[in-house]
C-alpha cells in the first residue's frame, strides 16, 4: 500500500474563513509524502529549478550504540567514500567530480545523513551512488586502518574545543547509564578496537526501511524519486527503530573539570528540556530567542537582547549563546558561555535573573519580537536546497511528518505571554540543574546555590 | 439542512485546540484560509517560474528589474555604478567610507538605533557591501513589508543626514578593518586587493577598496554629499527585486526613488564647492609588484593555523563583455584549487589541476587557489599560494609553470569537467535568494538586461580547448602581477626568496623558469 499524505492539507482550512490572518500572494512549494510498502519514506518538495539536493535520513547515531561498539555509526561515515564493490575510491571520486555534483555526510547522537548535490538530470545517478556508498561500501581492511588514525586526529582536535568538551560532559552526566551519554566519535580505546565487523553488524542491524527517508528538494518529480526509492532501497530489510530504543532520562549534575594556568572559564547551565515533537518546544524557542546571544570577538550586532545589552558591559564576559537540544524522548536546554574567571558569577546571576524575568514578568511587547525574530530565523534559513532538504529529513524523523510553514506560523503566531511564563516557570524554575564547566572552575557557583535563587 | 451543517462546524469549530498544546506530530486545522498561497507545482498558467525577470525603467531613468521567487520573503534592493575605481579625482578611501556610513540617520530616520528597531519590528535583514566598480544596499524581508523597506533602503542611498559623529564612527570602522585585513587567517581578500593595486598600478582598478587613514583628513561631508550627489544618479542605479510581484514593485520604485528629494537636492549648500565630474576613464593593465616583507608568525595564534608566507602572481583578464569572459571562466574552474586540508566528500574539485598537479605534489603548500576578476573594461586573472616562507620561491615558480602549461592545451576530460563543474557551481549558488538578487541587479548594469543562466550555460558549452590556448596566450603577453606578503626572502640562512621583478618578467617572456631556480640547488648536478 503507497500511503500519500499532506497533498490535501491546505483544503481543510476552507471553512474557517471567519478568522482573521490575510496572506498576501505567494508561490508555497508543498512537501509530499510517500511510503512504500517497505517502510521506506519519500518526501520531495519541487521548485522547478535545474538542480537539487537529494539524500537518505537514516534514524541511527551514536544513539543506538552501546559501550563496546560506541564511534561505528560515525566510523561508517568515514568509511562511506573509500569505495564500493562497483566503484574504486578514485572512480567514485571522479564520477561526482565529472558531473558536477557533492557527496557529504554526518552523524549526530539520533541521525546519519549521506546527501548529494546536483543538477535534477544527475538524480537517478545520485541515488544509485548513495544506495551504493550505504549499503555496498567494501569497508576494506587498509582503508579502515587509514581512517582509524584520520579519526583519532580529529578527536584530538574535538579535544581543543572547550564547546564540544563542554556538551559532551555534559551529556555523560546529564543521560548518564544511558547511550545517550555517549560521545558520537566513541572512546579512545573504541576508535582503536572498532573492527571491519562492527561496521558491518551496524548496517546490518540499523539500515533498515522503517528508519529510513529519502529526501529531495529543488527540480524533482515527486514519482520519479519514488521510483528511484524502489529501484535502489526497496530490497531493504525491513524494520523500525523501536526495538533498538532505550528512554533516557535527565539527571541533574555538576562537573568542574579544572585545567591548570586557565583563566577562562567555559560552562554550561542547563534544565532539562523538551522533546523533539513536545507542545512546549517552539515556546522554548521563543524564549531562548528572546534571552539572544552575545560574542565579543563578534561584536556589532544591530540589535542586542536584554541579556546581551546587559552582559556586553562586563568586559570579563567573552561570550554566551543559548541552546535547546532535543531529542526524542528528552531534551537539553540552557546556556553555553565563556568568560573570564572573575566574571562567571555575575554572568551567572544575570542568566538566573533572566530565566525569573521569563518566567514571571516578561512583557507581551518582547514576546512579539521574540516570535517575530523566531519565525524569520526558521524562514529565512529554508533558502537553497541543502537547508531545505535537511529540514525535510529531519522532520520525517522528528515528526514523522514535515509541518507546513503556515502551521508552524500558526502555531508560532498562537503563544502568549501567559504561555511563556508558563512554560519558562515549569521549565527553569524549582528544576534541578545539569552544569559542567571546563578551565578557570574555583569561582564557580553551586547548583545548590543557583537551584534556590531559581525557585518561585 | 442547512441548520445541521452549521451545527456541524460550529462543533467542529470548538473542537479546534489551543496550538500551544498540541504535540508537534500533530496536523493542526488552520481556523483561517490559506487559500490564497499558489502551489509552486501547481500545473495551471500561475505556477512558478524560475529567472521569469521583467524590467522597466522609472521616468527619472532608474531601471527597476524583478523576478518571483518560491516562499514569502524577498530580497530587494540596489545595485550602483560605484565605487573605489571612481576615485581618481577623490580622498583614496571615499567609497570604502560611504559603504561604512550605510544605513545611519536619514531624513526620516534620526539613528541607526531608530532604524535598527523599525528592522526588529519587522524581521528584516539589510546589508550594504561594495566592489570596486559597484555598490550594492540590500535587504531581506517578508513580502508584507516589502513598502517599509523600499523607503529605507531609497533613504539610505538618497536621504542620509551624515552627521560629523557618524563619519568618525566609519573611520574608526573602516581604520579597524584595514589594519585587521592582513592579520587574518582568510587571507585571500588582502591579496586580492594587493594584486589588483600591482595590476593597475595607480589607476582606476587599483585603487585599494579598503580604507586609506592617511587620507581621512580630506574627507568631509561635503565631499561625500558632492560624489552620491554625481555618482547615485538614477542612470547608475538599478533596482532589483527577487521574490516580489513586479507591477508593485515599480509603483513603490516610483514612490520613494524619487532624487528630486535628495538630502543634496534639497539643500545645494551642502555640496562642496568644486565637485569632480564622473570619471570616464578607461582602465590600463600596467602590472607590476607589490612587496610587503613583514612577521606573519603571530597570525593565528592558539589554533594549528602554521607561520606562512604568501605570494599572487597575474596577468591580464578579460572584461565581462569581452568574448573572452567565458573562456577565462572556464578557464578559472579548469585550474581550480583551494586549501590541502579541505574537509567534506567528493565534489570539491579534487581532480582540478591545482590539487592534482600542484597541492598533491608540493606537500609544503597550505593552499593554491586560482581566482577570476572581471569588470566592464578589463580583467585579472592569478593564481595565489601560500606556504612556509622558505618555500616561497619554489611556490612561485610551481605557479608560474602552471600558466606556462596551459599554452600546451588541456585534455577533453579534463575541459568537459571544468565546464560542468562552472556549471553547476553557477547553477547551485543560484539557488539561493540573496545569490539570485545580486545576480539580476549585476547583469542589468554589465549588459541592460538580465542575461539568463541558460544563456551563460549555453556560452560556457561553446567553449573549446583553442580558447583556452588563446585566452592563456594572451595573459602571457602582459606583463606579470606580482604581490608577495610576509617573510618573503624566507627564515633559514638556505632560503632563496621571491626573485627580482625583471628576472620573473624575463622568464615569464622566454617561456623558460630555469633562471629563477637557484644556483646552488643545481651545484650537485
Amino acid at each position: 500500500m503507497i500511503t500519500r499524505t499532506n497533498r490535501q492539507l491546505f483544503n481543510n482550512g476552507k471553512r474557517w474563513r471567519t478568522a482573521a490572518a490575510s496572506m498576501k500572494n505567494y508561490f508555497f512549494p508543498e512537501t509530499i509524502v510517500t511510503t512504500l510498502p517497505n517502510g521506506f519514506r519519500v518526501a520531495t518538495e519541487d521548485i522547478h529549478i535545474p538542480t537539487a539536493t537529494i539524500g537518505v535520513w537514516i534514524d541511527a547515531g551514536s544513539r543506538y550504540e552501546n559501550e563496546t561498539n560506541n564511534g561505528t555509526a560515525h566510523f561508517l561515515e568515514h568509511m562511506a567514500f573509500k569505495g564500493t564493490s562497483r566503484r574504486s575510491q578514485v572512480n567514485l571520486e571522479l564520477e561526482v567530480e565529472n558531473i558536477g555534483a557533492h557527496l557529504n555526510a554526518y552523524t549526530s547522537r539520533e541521525q546519519t545523513v549521506y546527501y548529494a548535490k546536483c543538477f535534477s538530470k544527475d538524480l537517478d545517478n545520485s541515488v544509485d551512488i548513495l544506495s551504493d556508498i550505504l549499503l555496498h561500501s567494501l569497508l576494506g581492511k587498509r582503508e579502515i586502518e587509514i581512517e582509524r588514525g584520520v579519526i583519532l586526529r580529529e578527536q584530538e582536535e574535538v579535544e581543543q574545543n572547550f564547546q564540544e568538551v563542554v556538551f559532551d560532559h555534559l551529556h555523560t552526566a546529564a543521560f548518564k547509564d544511558n547511550p545517550l551519554s555517549m560521545t558520537i566519535l566513541g572512546s579512545t580505546n573504541n576508535i582503536k578496537t572498532i573492527t571491519r565487523q562492527h561496521l558491518v553488524d551496524y548496517i546490518k542491524t540499523h539500515y533498515r526501511s522503517g528508519r529510513m527517508v529519502l529526501a529531495a528538494s529543488g527540480g524533482v518529480k515527486h514519482d520519479q524519486v519514488v521510483r528511484l526509492a524502489e529501484k535502489y532501497f526497496g530490497e531493504l530489510p525491513i524494520g523500525s527503530a523501536e526495538s533498538a530504543f532505550i528512554p533516557a532520562q535527565f539527571k541533574p549534575c555538576e562537573l568542574k573539570f579544572p585545567v591548570n594556568e586557565q583563566e577562562k572559564c567555559y560552562g554550561a547551565i542547563s534544565v532539562e528540556g523538551t522533546s523533539w515533537s513536545h507542545h512546549d518546544t517552539l515556546t522554548l524557542m521563543v524564549a531562548n530567542t528572546m534571552l539572544g546571544e552575545f560574542d565579543r570577538y563578534r561584536g556589532g550586532a544591530f540589535s542586542m537582547s536584554r541579556l546581551a545589552a546587559r552582559l556586553a558591559q562586563n568586559t570579563g564576559i567573552l561570550s554566551f549563546q543559548c541552546f535547546n537540544t532535543c531529542y526524542k524522548d528528552t531534551g537539553l536546554t540552557g546556556i553555553y558561555f565563556s568568560a573570564q574567571k572573575e566574571a562567571v558569577s555575575a554572568l551567572v546571576e544575570a542568566i538566573i535573573a533572566e530565566w525569573k524575568w521569563l518566567a514571571t514578568a516578561v512583557d507581551k511587547a518582547s514576546v512579539e519580537r521574540g516570535k517575530k525574530t523566531l519565525l524569520t530565523n526558521l524562514l529565512l534559513m529554508l533558502d537553497g536546497t541543502t537547508p531545505v532538504t535537511e529540514d525535510i529529513g529531519r522532520q520525517l524523523l522528528c515528526y514523522g511528518r514535515r509541518i507546513p510553514v503556515p502551521e508552524l506560523e500558526y502555531r508560532i503566531n498562537s503563544i502568549s505571554v501567559e504561555n511563556v511564563r508558563d512554560v519558562c516557570a515549569r521549565t527553569f524554575c524549582n528544576k534541578k540543574l545539569a552544569t559542567t564547566y571546563v578551565g578557570a572552575t574555583d569561582s564557580v557557583p553551586d547548583n545548590s546555590g543557583i537551584e534556590s535563587m531559581l525557585k518561585l | 439542512m442547512l441548520k445541521k451543517a452549521l451545527l456541524r462546524s460550529c462543533r467542529h469549530y470548538s473542537t479546534i485546540k489551543d496550538p500551544t498544546k498540541v504535540c508537534l506530530k500533530e496536523h493542526l486545522v488552520l481556523p483561517y484560509s490559506t487559500s490564497t498561497v499558489k502551489s509552486a507545482t501547481d500545473n495551471s498558467t500561475h505556477a512558478y517560474v524560475p529567472f521569469d525577470t521583467q524590467m522597466s525603467k522609472l521616468s527619472n531613468g532608474l531601471r527597476v528589474a524583478s523576478e518571483e521567487y518560491i516562499g514569502e520573503f524577498c530580497t530587494v534592493g540596489v545595485a550602483i555604478e560605484s565605487g573605489s575605481r571612481f576615485e581618481a579625482l577623490h580622498p583614496k578611501g571615499l567609497t570604502n567610507i560611504i559603504e561604512k556610513l550605510a544605513f545611519a540617520s536619514t531624513l526620516k530616520h534620526s539613528s541607526r538605533e531608530e532604524i535598527a528597531s523599525v528592522l526588529e519590528k519587522s524581521g528584516a535583514l539589510v546589508d550594504c557591501q561594495s566592489t570596486r566598480d559597484t555598490i550594492i544596499y540590500a535587504t531581506s524581508c517578508h513580502r508584507d513589508r516589502l513598502s517599509e523597506m523600499l523607503e529605507i533602503i531609497s533613504n539610505a542611498i538618497f536621504r542620509p543626514k551624515i552627521h560629523p559623529e557618524e563619519i568618525m564612527d566609519a573611520f574608526s570602522a573602516s581604520d579597524f578593518e584595514s589594519k585587521e585585513l592582513g592579520e587574518q587567517i582568510e587571507i585571500e581578500p588582502f591579496l586580492n586587493d594587493r594584486i589588483h593595486q600591482a595590476a593597475f598600478r595607480s589607476n582606476t582598478l587599483g585603487f585599494s577598496k579598503y580604507g586609506n587613514p592617511e587620507a581621512f583628513s580630506e574627507i568631509s561631508r561635503e565631499r561625500i554629499f558632492g560624489y552620491l550627489s554625481k555618482y547615485y544618479a538614477p542612470n547608475r542605479i538599478v533596482l532589483a527585486g527577487v521574490g516580489v510581484p513586479h507591477k508593485e514593485f515599480y509603483s513603490l520604485a516610483e514612490t520613494y526613488f524619487d532624487e528630486r528629494t535628495s538630502t543634496w537636492a534639497l539643500d545645494k549648500s551642502i555640496l562642496h564647492e568644486k565637485v569632480p565630474e564622473i570619471d570616464q576613464s578607461t582602465t590600463q593593465y600596467t602590472g607590476g609588484e607589490i612587496r610587503k616583507k613583514c612577521d606573519l608568525s603571530q597570525v593565528g595564534l592558539g589554533t594549528p593555523y602554521p607561520h606562512l608566507a604568501h605570494v599572487a602572481l597575474g596577468f591580464e583578464g578579460a572584461g565581462y563583455r569581452s568574448e573572452d569572459f567565458v573562456p577565462f571562466c572556464v578557464l578559472q574552474a579548469l585550474l581550480g584549487g583551494g586549501g590541502s586540508f579541505s574537509a567534506g566528500g567528493p565534489g570539491k574539485g579534487m581532480f582540478t589541476r591545482l590539487y592534482v598537479d600542484v597541492l598533491n605534489r608540493c606537500h609544503w603548500l597550505y593552499r593554491c587557489t586560482a581566482f577570476n576578476y572581471s569588470y566592464s573594461d578589463a580583467g585579472l586573472f592569478c593564481i595565489q599560494a601560500s606556504c612556509p616562507p622558505d618555500n616561497l620561491n619554489e611556490a612561485l615558480i610551481v605557479i608560474a609553470d602552471q600558466f606556462l602549461r596551459l599554452g600546451e592545451g588541456v585534455d577533453d576530460d579534463e575541459l568537459s569537467r571544468a565546464k560542468v563543474q562552472l556549471k553547476s557551481q553557477i547553477m547551485m549558488n543560484l539557488e539561493v535568494r540573496p545569490v539570485i538578487f545580486e545576480d539580476l541587479a549585476r547583469q542589468v548594469i554589465a549588459h541592460g538586461h538580465r542575461r539568463k543562466p541558460e544563456e551563460t550555460m549555453r556560452l560556457i558549452d561553446n567553449v573549446t580547448n583553442e580558447d583556452i590556448v588563446r585566452v592563456a596566450q594572451k595573459m602571457l603577453h602582459s606583463k606579470p602581477s606580482l604581490v608577495g606578503f610576509g617573510e618573503i626572502d624566507g627564515l633559514s640562512k638556505k632560503a632563496v626568496g621571491l626573485p627580482k621583478f625583471d628576472q620573473l618578467e624575463e622568464a615569464i617572456a622566454q617561456r623558460d623558469l630555469r633562471v629563477l631556480i637557484p644556483k646552488k640547488v643545481f651545484s650537485w648536478q
